[in-house]
């Protein structure tokens, strides 16, 4: 499933990020990356989630819709 | 004389400016929000008889920069010559952080980690072992907290000590073996090129694997055939891209020494920062605070400001009948004199009470981190103007200054939306500008034309984002870090405030007392009369306002502030609110004033940044679009 669809609150393992390699570039600098385990902690109604990493204990990122869209999760095991 | 130089390189929000301002004696910006360096700033510092130049560079996640301030940085590493770089390591996100040390090492330069907001890595439950980081990175490891001056004459004695005392490279971390051949081969063949300034070659061989375009563009000479076999070995075996090959290993040794270096305590219980922001960023009650702050945040400024004005404007007023006689005497010392009142008198019970308020008030806010909240909770507002929310933060310091704000465009990676988001910021109520509002409403309208005047700026904005977005493709999506809230420190506020208000009076005062003088000097030459008369069939015709105020508008070019300075001047009365003008002249004027053009210092900055066809192009849009809405709100309100 995409990050959109994704449930809040609920460990989730990056899969893959279907964006263009320069986002994909900005994704992996700010840690955001496939194999690592997130949490979706906001949605907003217009479909900006924000996530924040739980491999690294990373700070929380915002995403818009678009890019939610691009990062396929499953629930982490 | 030749000075070593120090430089301070990091992560956004990592706290670099707060240290440049406790190492320099030059106050540079800082605000808890990623990007609000976007420009190198340097400043001279004595350490033990000797004299360092250090240089504050914008903060950057990674050496393969992704917007224009992250480039600024990668340049000036790889182009200048660096004695000592000073990373700036924010505690709390040790791992993230990290992958840019290890990166750093790379290049070879002598460095130093400033492990800075130790404080808040313990708030968070966080314990880091200075020295075990210290053993494996091989480099000093000295734990600050800028913001307190904490660690800081440590650090700095340290870097005296690695630059003065010499310097052991520090072990570059290994990648795998197959990777680490191909950065071997690499390097083999970059012996015979010459490598530009203090950079070890190893960085550039890394590079020439990850992000060629980065080393290509220093290494001119190099035969790009060479390294081209390597890199594709490298592909062939992963699968995947060089550079996401390189990202991995960096972010594993990261994770590793994170690991060895670190470990949570007992996470305490929830942060009251966190429980805030489960309200502030909540889909239905964080667009409830979001308008509630935007309504205080106005209602504080023109209260104070009201106040403020109230006390020291009339108290000035009653100054000028010392020096009436002179006007028969001697008539052009009069209006010398009388310029030089004005212009004091303007800035002083004028501008500065409603400025004051704003400062204090920016400062605060800009502090806690709510800034880059309000980017995200605007986003899907702002997609339906054509832009994202990373725009957010520009617009938002336009509401301080626009030539800040057209400098933080740079942190918006797309060429598109940056050009939209620095066309748009002319537009912002700057606080000069939220000063002309502030005055004249409270002069002639009262707080509600404010709020009214406010939203409707903000309207012209989103119709003209929707208007310019026709002409260019998507804007691209929003990646933007949330900083963790914060408390606002009083002492940076005030600092912040005072560095603020004395370049107001540095740098703005004297153009609107000259301004004022230049202009009684005009009154007693005649030559308003003749600018007034050029400006009526606009002024006059168009917008149905007295045609003395006419001259006030290229005065107004030079500080916006200058415009209700001039104006009691130009109309002959001793009070801003004897002007005369009715509710809807003074809407208006108010209306024409903040869109019809930038003040010369934006015009330059705007020049510099997006080039002189934009400029004339936006300052010819930006008049039309304020003659348009004089004109509209004329007809509408004479009805």
């Amino acid at each position: 499933m995409c990050l959109s669809d994704a449930p809040c609150n609920i460990s989730l393992k990056i899969l893959k990020i279907n964006s263009e390699m320069v986002t994909r570039k900005k994704l992996l600098s700010m840690g955001i990356r496939p194999d690592d385990s997130l949490i979706k902690i906001f949605e907003m109604n217009w479909g900006g989630v924000i996530v924040q990493n739980l491999t690294t204990n990373s700070t929380k990122v915002a995403l818009s819709k678009s890019l939610a869209n691009d990062i396929i999760v499953d629930y982490a095991a | 004389m030749q000075h070593k130089t120090i430089v301070l390189v990091g992560q956004p929000n990592a706290g670099k400016s707060t240290l440049f301002n406790v190492l320099s004696d030059i106050k540079s910006s800082t605000s808890n929000f990623a990007g609000t360096t976007v420009a190198i700033k340097q400043s001279l510092i004595n350490v033990n008889f000797d004299t360092y130049k250090i240089i504050d560079l914008p903060g950057l996640y990674s050496l393969n920069p992704n917007d224009p301030a992250e480039e600024v940085t990668v340049n000036f590493l790889l182009n200048h010559h660096v004695d000592l770089i000073i990373n700036v390591v924010d505690s709390t996100l040790l791992s993230r952080s990290i992958e840019l040390s290890i990166e750093l090492i790379e290049l070879g330069i002598p460095m130093v980690i400033a492990l800075n907001m130790q404080d808040e890595a313990s708030r968070y439950g966080v314990r880091i072992y200075n020295q075990k980081l210290k053993d494996i990175l091989k480099i000093p490891v000295i734990p600050t907290i800028a913001l307190f001056g904490k660690g800081v004459k440590d650090l700095i004695d340290t870097c005296d000590h690695v630059i003065t005392r010499g310097y052991s490279k520090p072990e570059f971390l290994k990648f795998t073996l197959h990777v680490e051949n191909s950065i071997n081969v690499i390097q083999e063949d970059l012996k015979e090129t010459q490598i530009p300034n203090n950079i070890d070659s190893r960085f550039y061989a890394i590079k020439l694997i990850e992000n060629p375009q980065i080393a290509f563009k220093s290494l001119k000479s190099f035969d790009r055939k060479k390294s081209e076999l390597a890199t594709q070995q490298i592909q062939i075996e992963h699968n995947t891209d060089g550079f996401e090959v390189i990202a991995y290993e960096r972010h594993h040794h990261a994770m590793k020494i994170t690991h060895l270096v670190s470990e949570l305590k007992k996470k305490k219980a929830q942060p009251f920062a966190e429980k805030l922001d489960s309200v502030l960023l909540h889909p239905l009650w964080g667009y409830f605070f979001l308008l509630l702050f935007f309504i205080v945040y106005f209602i504080v400024i023109f209260q104070v400001g009201t106040f403020i004005s109230g006390l020291i404007e009339p108290a000035m007023q009653t100054l000028p009948h010392y020096y009436e006689p002179l006007k028969l005497i001697s008539p052009f010392l009069w209006y010398t004199l009388d310029g030089l009142f004005q212009g004091i008198a303007g800035s002083i019970g004028i501008v500065l009470p409603y400025f004051l308020p704003l400062l204090i008030l920016t400062s605060l806010f800009e502090d806690t981190g709510y800034m880059s909240r309000i980017a995200f909770l605007l986003d899907g507002l702002f997609h339906r103007i054509g832009l994202h929310g990373k725009s957010v933060a520009p617009f938002i310091m336009g509401f301080g200054c626009t030539v800040p704000a057209l400098y933080a465009t740079r942190i918006i990676e797309n060429e598109r939306d940056r050009l939209i988001t620095g066309v748009l910021i002319n537009f912002i109520p700057c606080s000069a500008r939220l000063t002309v509002i502030f005055a004249i409403s409270s002069a002639f309208t009262g707080p509600i034309w404010t709020a009214f005047i406010f939203f409707f700026v903000l309207l012209i904005i989103a119709i003209n984002g929707k208007i310019l977005s026709y002409f260019f493709t998507k804007p691209t999506g929003l990646i933007l870090e949330i900083p963790n809230l914060k408390l606002p420190s009083l002492r940076t506020t005030f600092k912040k405030t005072q560095f603020k208000v004395k370049e107001f009076l540095k740098v703005a005062v004297p153009y609107l007392i000259l301004g004022s003088i230049v202009l009684g000097w005009f009154e007693y030459f005649g030559a308003s009369k003749i600018l007034n008369s050029f400006f009526s069939p606009l002024v006059t015709n168009v917008l149905g306002l007295p045609e003395q105020l006419g001259s006030t508008l290229i005065f107004g070019f030079l500080r916006k502030e200058l415009i209700i300075v001039m104006a009691s001047q130009a109309m002959g009365v001793k009070s801003f609110s004897q002007l005369g003008l009715t509710t809807a002249q003074a809407l208006v004027f108010t209306i024409f004033v903040i869109l019809y053009i930038p003040c010369i210092s934006t015009f330059a900055v705007f020049w510099k940044e997006f080039g002189a066809k934009t400029v004339v192009l936006t300052t010819i849009f930006s008049i039309t679009m304020a003659t348009l809405c004089g004109l509209f709100f004329k007809i509408i309100l004479n009805f």
